[in-house]
């Protein structure tokens, strides 16, 4: 197979537009990810604009991870302006991003990844027909998940209730209660659906080397915390000064690396390879009945930490509506701190790290939008891995067709987001 | 009765209106006794067939797209623009009356649309209901009520007279005031209404001390020229 050049073109079951190109020549295989999203940039669109429009336009990054741009776009200006809101605030915000992980993953792996595993290319046609009841499981839990971010949020895609300064509405005890009584009959569900994704065996290679994500002691943080990298703490809002932007003229999206010029990856097996002594003691089970141990460098364990995260996030969602419910009020106030000239916010979005910068102007117009995504971190990891891998099986052997397959495969264990990466039009020479 | 062939395609876009569209969870199951889904890359079928319905997401940001677009249109009976994004370029969420200089055209631009769902993202329910009333062959009613019109029905006091800026009184309803029933102002999404005055509008602005954004006289001047030259 040497001297060709293996392409997929539009990969399939990701959200968004890429191409993956490999050339393997004599004596080497290089490999390029091509982001082909027509371009939005919408950090372009937001100058000039009032700071309490940001969060709306911000939100529409992404269709799948909007709820976590809204709040990480929300908590960057507040970082600016120099408001911090009350706890049960940052609480409610967080079960909207709960809500948006849940359902992302879902998503990604009954929706996207499973097809693989089942030997087939689409969720609807096909597996329905032979296993209805994986996809009423998964649409069951994902319909749960979508009426908590409703609930609290107003509304399942680009919620509309987190503002700057706190929440335009707060949840009733109806809510809490609704979604709280739901919770234990989807718990079992999703039990029964997560374990049907783990008992699948994946590929233990290629192996990432480099990590990154937001690591606290006695939690997996979504929105607060450490930056992790590579098991070294760094204060968040430093992270960007630890990582290189790498302009390819072949990708709408900017490429990320290390310091070191290599590449990482974020996004559930980075928070489970810092964070896995917090899990709840339910999914630790699980790993150990399925002997999924951490940390794990193996990409294709990302599909196994994202169902593993499924079953933690919804008995954090547990506890904290547990919370709400025996509470008669929520304090819903804030309190002024010290403003920043560029305020930003590092979370944790279902695909990995994610960071939003802003620059507000004495008349609350934004001066300075800077967007940095998961996907656009993972690109350099997805090229380097695809390498390793294509190298690998070309010492197995392995025909053109199948080598296509395999390669889309793990470019999806990624669960890229191309809507979100695609910076640019056209490339400055 | 035969089964209708339903594609669904992403041009530039967040893709949230797909994303509404799955969340209709069960109900597509049962929207899968009469139709079958032949092109959706999301969902990884691409069967590249003629379909009697075309789901458009999306601007078109290239030539690519527009060709993409026009191959969509040649193989499609009928073809629907998905969200804010297909009907008008993203005009009403981003309100960039081009300053960016990015291309960002609306689908009816390019090709004839025989049917809008606005919105950003759209509601999940109206795309069901248009989409039974295509599939009976029946004409789907339009929706040209304002927001402003919707929300009056929950007896909320109006952000105009606080002072407040809301979009409610020129923007096609059809949400149930959604964002206000949130705490929130309206901020547009669904369009201009077809009966919507913006020039009476900035003058109601102005009279409860609320200073008109600049995008209304864009907006303004932007709905003369298209009326001018349609």
């Amino acid at each position: 197979m040497r001297g060709k050049t293996v392409k997929a073109k539009e990969i399939t079951r990701i959200e968004g537009h890429l191409d993956l190109e490999v050339i393997i020549s004599e004596d080497k295989v290089r490999a390029k990810a091509m982001a082909r999203e027509g371009t939005r940039i919408l950090e372009k669109v937001l100058i000039g604009r009032d700071y309490w429009e940001i969060p709306e336009i911000a939100s529409r990054m992404c269709g799948v991870c909007n709820a976590i741009h809204k709040v990480t776009a929300v908590m960057a200006i507040e970082n600016a302006l120099g408001i911090e809101p009350s706890p049960d605030i940052q609480l409610i915000r967080e079960l909207i991003v709960i809500g948006g992980h849940i359902q992302s993953h879902i998503l990604h792996l009954f929706y996207f990844v499973l097809p693989d595993y089942l030997g087939t290319s689409s969720i609807i046609n096909n597996i329905m027909r032979n296993n209805l009841e994986i996809v009423r499981d998964a649409m069951r839990v994902k319909k749960w998940a979508n009426e908590l971010v409703e609930r609290f949020g107003g509304r399942a895609v680009h919620p509309v209730t987190p503002v700057v300064g706190g929440l335009s509405k707060l949840p009733t005890r109806e809510d809490v209660l609704k979604v709280l009584k739901k919770l234990k009959d989807v718990k079992n569900v999703a039990n029964r659906l997560v374990e049907c994704l783990l008992e699948r065996s994946f590929l233990d290679f290629p192996a990432e080397k480099n990590f990154v994500s937001l690591r606290e002691s006695n939690d997996v943080p979504l929105l607060r915390g450490f930056v992790s990298i590579c098991g070294e703490n760094v204060v968040s809002e430093n992270y960007l000064s630890y990582v290189k932007c790498v302009i390819e003229e072949y990708s709408t999206a900017p490429h990320f690396v290390l310091r070191t010029n290599e590449s990482f990856m974020v996004g559930a097996l980075a928070r489970l390879n810092h964070n896995h002594e917090n899990l709840t003691e339910l999914v630790k089970e699980l790993c150990a009945r399925y002997n999924i141990g951490f940390p794990n460098q193996a990409v294709f364990a990302n599909n196994q930490a994202q169902a593993l995260e499924i079953m933690h996030f919804i008995e954090k969602a547990e506890e904290i509506l547990t919370r709400f419910a025996e509470k008669n009020s929520i304090g819903a106030y804030s309190r002024s701190v010290e403003g920043k000239q560029i305020g930003i916010a590092v979370t944790e979005a279902p695909r990995g790290l994610l960071i939003h910068q802003y620059g507000i102007n004495e008349e609350g117009k934004i001066t300075l939008a800077n967007i940095i995504t998961p996907t656009a971190q993972n690109l350099k990891s997805i090229e380097r891995r695809t390498e390793d891998l294509v190298k690998e099986f070309l010492t197995k052997g392995i025909d053109i067709e199948n080598l296509r397959k395999e390669i889309e495969k793990l470019v999806r264990s990624y669960d890229p987001c191309l809507s979100c990466a695609a910076r640019f039009k056209k490339i400055q020479q | 009765m035969r089964t209708f062939r339903i594609g669904i395609y992403c041009l530039s876009s967040c893709e949230g209106c797909v994303v509404q569209i799955l969340n209709l969870e069960e109900k597509i199951l049962e929207l899968l006794n009469y139709a079958e889904i032949v092109d959706c890359r999301v969902l990884g079928i691409q069967k590249n067939e003629k379909v009697d319905v075309a789901l458009v997401e999306g601007f078109v940001s290239n030539d690519e797209e527009e060709e993409k677009l026009r191959k969509i249109r040649e193989k499609a009976e009928i073809l629907i623009a998905l969200g804010d994004c297909a009907c008008s370029g993203g005009r009403f969420l981003i309100k960039d009356f081009n300053n960016s200089g990015i291309r960002a055209d609306p689908i009816d631009k390019i090709v004839k649309v025989n049917y809008y769902l606005w919105g950003c993202p759209i509601d999940k329910e109206e795309f069901l209901h248009l989409l039974k009333d295509v599939l009976h062959g029946k004409k789907p009613r339009e929706v040209s009520k304002t927001v402003c019109s919707e929300c009056i029905l929950y007896e909320r006091e109006c952000l105009l007279d606080k002072g407040i800026l809301c979009l409610g009184p020129i923007t096609r309803g059809g949400c149930h005031a959604l964002c206000i029933q949130n705490g929130r102002n309206c901020f547009g999404c669904r369009g201009l209404s077809d009966d919507a005055n913006i020039e009476a509008f900035i003058e109601i602005l102005r009279e409860k001390g609320i200073t008109p954004p600049e995008y209304l006289f864009k907006m303004m001047e932007l709905r003369r020229y298209e009326r001018e030259n349609r």
